[in-house]
């Protein structure tokens, strides 16, 4: 009798325990989920505003699905100036990718393959870019550009940029170099390749998908950059320049679709660089 | 001829000296294993042989070649790495080619040479795979026959064997024995094992913090340690040493210590004249025989009895180092012949 | 070439790189707001910009921000990456979604948060349909600052919790699993664990998270310009006043310095506070 009874009760604990962790697993999946439409749910509002006409933008009340009305769209590609920045951002964004990736790989590559006297300094003075507000920069870089002939241009401003990026470019390829056995490298010099075929013919093809990783991230750093871009640039202003310095002038459709096009490139990038985050991040955190 | 002529290279990383003062003569087509523990040095003369590390002072001849400046792609040499560094981005067929495309070998050459490593080394069915499709001994494979396909004057393995697990490494040890024998290269192979050393050698250098002890064939530096130090590194349990005080009979002059192995002594039960009255600390079987930890005037050390003889902890047995087998060495630790 | 100049070939274009456009405009940002047009040395620009009536709003609206926003994006981070590390199934999709405003700027954010915040905005539609309000009613405007403030606040924490999460993230896999073993076998229930494995071991990804955090708040500028608009001044905001609507280098040096001097307080700070010695890492 007494037995029957122990397993009765062992079966309410039992089943007690299975409740418990059933409401944790609903916690956690439910907050899993609030989480996930916290993120989403205003990039979809937005994606609803970009793709309705510029009535319903400015009506009263709104509708939570969009209408794929794609006036507001053109409208924004139409209207003054808007190609023009497009046009300033991608250059922009394509030098500042090539200055700090051309720059940054081979001081990478240093870090990863070789000891020397100071590399201590030099990875602090990399890692110190990062304790100030580099944005700040572009202030006293206006002074000087405007003396050097480099005010208002792309150019200018990507060297601006390029300086936010080339300290990420630095450690992300450092770690990627580091996540490729030095021994691979040694064997092809061993079967008849100089330093140069050996990088080219074993550790580019590896580091490949890795570089164009951190090249899309400084892509996106120059792409979102608002602070520099628009105390540096006035005729050939940047996307976010641009949005910026109309705020106050420009229709409400106008700030929509100026959104929309401005997240779209950074959250197709941020997918194609996603294997990456955390390699990129973990060593550059370090 | 490939002979491997290494004339006092030195070598410190810093304020470490990994190399002091190193000779060493190769012969033509032996195979040469660099014994000893990590930090030894094994590795880094194997580098600087390959030209992967250069020395601070000395000379490297391969040949009639001085190559001590040489970059690693003029030595004509060819490297088998402990991790194997099989190209991951490239095929079976491509990693095993690559050292012969570097060197513009045509490209009916390049195939025989590819399809005749791959089938020594059992891989031949496997050429079109990557690297990530295969097993570590697979890799192994890949890498043995990477390095042969080039047909170098001179192949380096860096502990190739160290990677794999105790089972595939047997296998793979026999394998290399029988291939690299047919291959009649000029090998130098790195390894902390000294059993694998004993079965692959033609000739063992065994090396001590940045120095060669000594360098002979394997019998000889399993019977006549020119060191002590050679001598408690070779065997299981290595040899012992004792303090010969107690001796009776002719102590050569200058000799400090007795080395005797622990199977190289005469075993009693009882007292016997010449005999040394021993105290058994602890008796391990091990199947073959039974392995001994005794104490004799407060010295420690080893025995190996046959397993007939029935003692336990506590007992005494009585011992008599067989006298061909006792090797005299002195207060520097080394041998006295 | 001797093999021992490689590694500094390699890093000269960097080295270069960073002495003209880090080093230089860094000692530039100093001597443009210590010295007048003319070359003289002066506290001038100081003056001018603490006498601005916008000073004293801007500076305390910035570190209120920050103290507001940084502990609660701490807590949200640190509980999202423990989700994340607790999750099997779909953990790359979740953690994509959650990281995606890692790739979004101030500007967008502040865009997206208009949208649903603006006078005919979703909020405004949502609370209309329920019947809470009778039409279209303006909260951002400068009769409600502490509405203003609070759209920038979520704005903020929608936006730059991602880069907490993703340091975190990278930081909690840096932890072994044995670790959590042992203080399971000794008896630590999932709280004690957290309290006395994960929080301690994960220190120093903490100090790196917050650090940068707070120093990107110390530079919040395009969210604030839209959401708040001169209604709310913030430091970095009068700092591109000064510089491009008033054309005073200066005066706009001089924020930066004073932008600059807080980020290092407060680095130092964090270094202080979060220090752990390096024989107690992992």
């Amino acid at each position: 009798m007494s037995n029957l009874n122990q397993d009765v009760s062992l079966e309410q604990e039992i089943q007690a325990a299975d409740n418990k962790n059933k409401v944790w697993k609903w916690l956690f999946i439910s907050s899993a989920a609030f989480m996930i439409s916290w993120i989403l749910f205003p990039i979809y509002l937005l994606i609803v505003s970009a793709l309705s006409s510029a009535e319903v933008v400015n009506g009263w009340p709104k509708a939570f699905v969009p209408e794929f009305d794609m006036e507001t769209l053109q409208f924004f590609m139409n209207y003054y100036g808007v190609l023009g920045a497009l046009k300033n951002s991608l250059i922009a964004a394509v030098f500042t990718m090539v200055i700090s990736i051309g720059l940054g790989t081979p001081a990478g590559y240093a870090l990863a393959r070789f000891e020397f006297r100071g590399k201590e300094t030099f990875r602090m003075m990399i890692l110190l870019t990062r304790a100030f507000p580099m944005p700040l920069l572009a202030l006293p870089l206006a002074v000087i550009f405007i003396n050097v002939g480099l005010d208002d241009t792309l150019f200018g401003l990507s060297l601006v940029h390029a300086a936010l990026a080339l300290p990420f470019a630095v450690l992300i390829t450092s770690s990627l170099f580091l996540g490729i056995p030095v021994e691979l490298e040694e064997a092809a010099w061993v079967l008849g390749c100089n330093r140069w075929q050996a990088f080219m013919k074993v550790v580019m093809p590896l580091a490949l998908p890795g570089l164009t990783a951190s090249a899309v991230f400084a892509f996106v750093i120059s792409w979102n950059e608002v602070f520099a871009a628009a105390v540096l640039t006035i005729n050939n202003q940047t996307l976010t320049a641009f949005l910026v310095q109309s705020l106050s002038s420009s229709p409400a459709e106008v700030k929509f679709a100026g959104g929309l096009i401005l997240i779209m490139p950074a959250i197709l990038f941020l997918f194609v660089v996603r294997k990456y985050l955390f390699s990129m991040w973990g060593i550059a955190n370090r | 001829m490939t002979t491997i002529s290494i004339e006092n290279v030195k070598k410190s990383f810093g304020d470490a000296h990994i190399l002091k003062s190193v000779s060493l003569d190769i012969k033509h087509q032996e195979f040469t294993v660099l014994l000893g523990p990590s930090g030894c040095g094994k590795s880094t003369l194997l580098r600087i042989i390959a030209g992967l590390e250069t020395q601070d002072t000395g000379v490297i001849k391969i040949g009639d070649r001085t190559v001590s400046h040489l970059p690693p792609k003029e030595r004509n040499v060819a490297m088998v790495f402990q991790n194997y560094a099989v190209f991951p981005h490239m095929t079976v067929f491509e990693n095993i080619a690559f050292g012969l495309r570097m060197k513009k070998a045509p490209e009916q050459k390049i195939k025989e040479n590819v399809e005749r490593t791959a089938t020594l080394m059992h891989i031949d069915h496997l050429l079109h795979r990557y690297s990530g499709q295969l097993s570590g001994g697979q890799r192994q494979r890949v890498a043995v026959a990477r390095a042969l396909a080039v047909e170098p004057d001179v192949l380096l393995m860096d502990e190739p064997l160290s990677n794999l697990d105790a089972l595939l490494r047997l296998q793979m040890r026999a394998e290399l024995k029988a291939v690299l024998e047919a291959s009649k290269t000029t090998t130098v192979y790195v390894t902390h094992d000294q059993v694998e050393a004993m079965s692959l050698a033609d000739r063992i250098a065994v090396m001590n913090a940045g120095r060669i002890d000594q360098y002979d064939l394997p019998d000889e530096i399993y019977n006549n340690p020119a060191t002590e130090y050679v001598g408690s590194f070779i065997g299981n349990p290595p040899m012992n040493f004792i303090s010969p005080t107690f001796q009776r009979g002719d102590i050569p002059e200058g000799a400090t210590q007795l080395g005797i192995r622990p199977e190289d002594f005469d075993v009693s039960t009882e007292a016997r004249e010449d005999y040394w009255p021993i105290t058994i600390l602890t008796r391990e079987r091990l199947g073959s025989h039974q392995q001994l930890s005794a104490e004799l005037n407060g010295q420690l050390f080893r025995v190996n009895i046959a397993n007939e003889i029935d003692v336990s902890s506590g007992n005494t047995l009585y011992l008599k180092p067989k006298d061909d087998k006792k090797r005299w060495y002195s207060e520097s630790g080394k041998i006295i012949l | 070439m001797n093999i021992k100049s490689y590694p500094y070939i390699l890093i000269a274009p960097s080295i270069l790189f960073l002495l003209a456009f880090f080093v230089y405009p860094f000692i530039e940002v100093f001597s443009q707001a210590f010295t007048t047009s003319n070359g003289e040395i002066t506290l001038k620009n100081f003056d001018t910009i603490f006498n601005d009536f916008n000073f004293l709003p801007s500076l305390k609206n910035t570190l209120l921000l920050a103290l507001v926003v940084v502990p609660v994006q701490l807590c949200m981070a640190i509980g999202m990456s423990l989700m994340i590390s607790k999750m099997k199934k779909g953990r790359d999709t979740v953690l994509y979604i959650w990281t995606i405003p890692l790739g979004i700027s101030d500007l967008a954010a502040g865009i997206i948060w208009l949208a649903l915040l603006d006078q005919n905005g979703f909020l405004n539609s949502f609370l209309f349909s329920v019947g809470i309000i009778d039409g279209p009613e303006s909260w951002l405007n400068y009769n409600n600052p502490v509405a203003i403030f609070a759209a920038i606040v979520f704005a903020e924490i929608w936006r730059a919790t991602a880069i907490l999460l993703v340091i975190l993230v990278s930081g909690i896999g840096l932890i072994p699993k044995e670790y959590y073993e042992a203080a399971e076998i000794f008896g630590a229930n999932a709280w004690v664990r957290l309290w006395k494995v994960t929080l301690p071991l994960l220190r120093p990804s903490l100090q790196t998270a917050l650090i940068l955090r707070t120093l990107l708040a110390f530079e919040v500028f395009a969210v604030v310009m839209i959401l708040g608009g001169t209604n709310m001044p913030v430091l970095m905001g009068e700092a591109f006043n000064w510089a491009f609507s008033y054309r005073d280098a200066g005066a706009a040096a001089a924020y930066a310095v004073v932008i600059l001097g807080l980020s290092v307080a407060f680095t130092l700070f964090y270094l202080k506070v979060l220090h752990v010695p390096k024989e107690a890492q992992i």
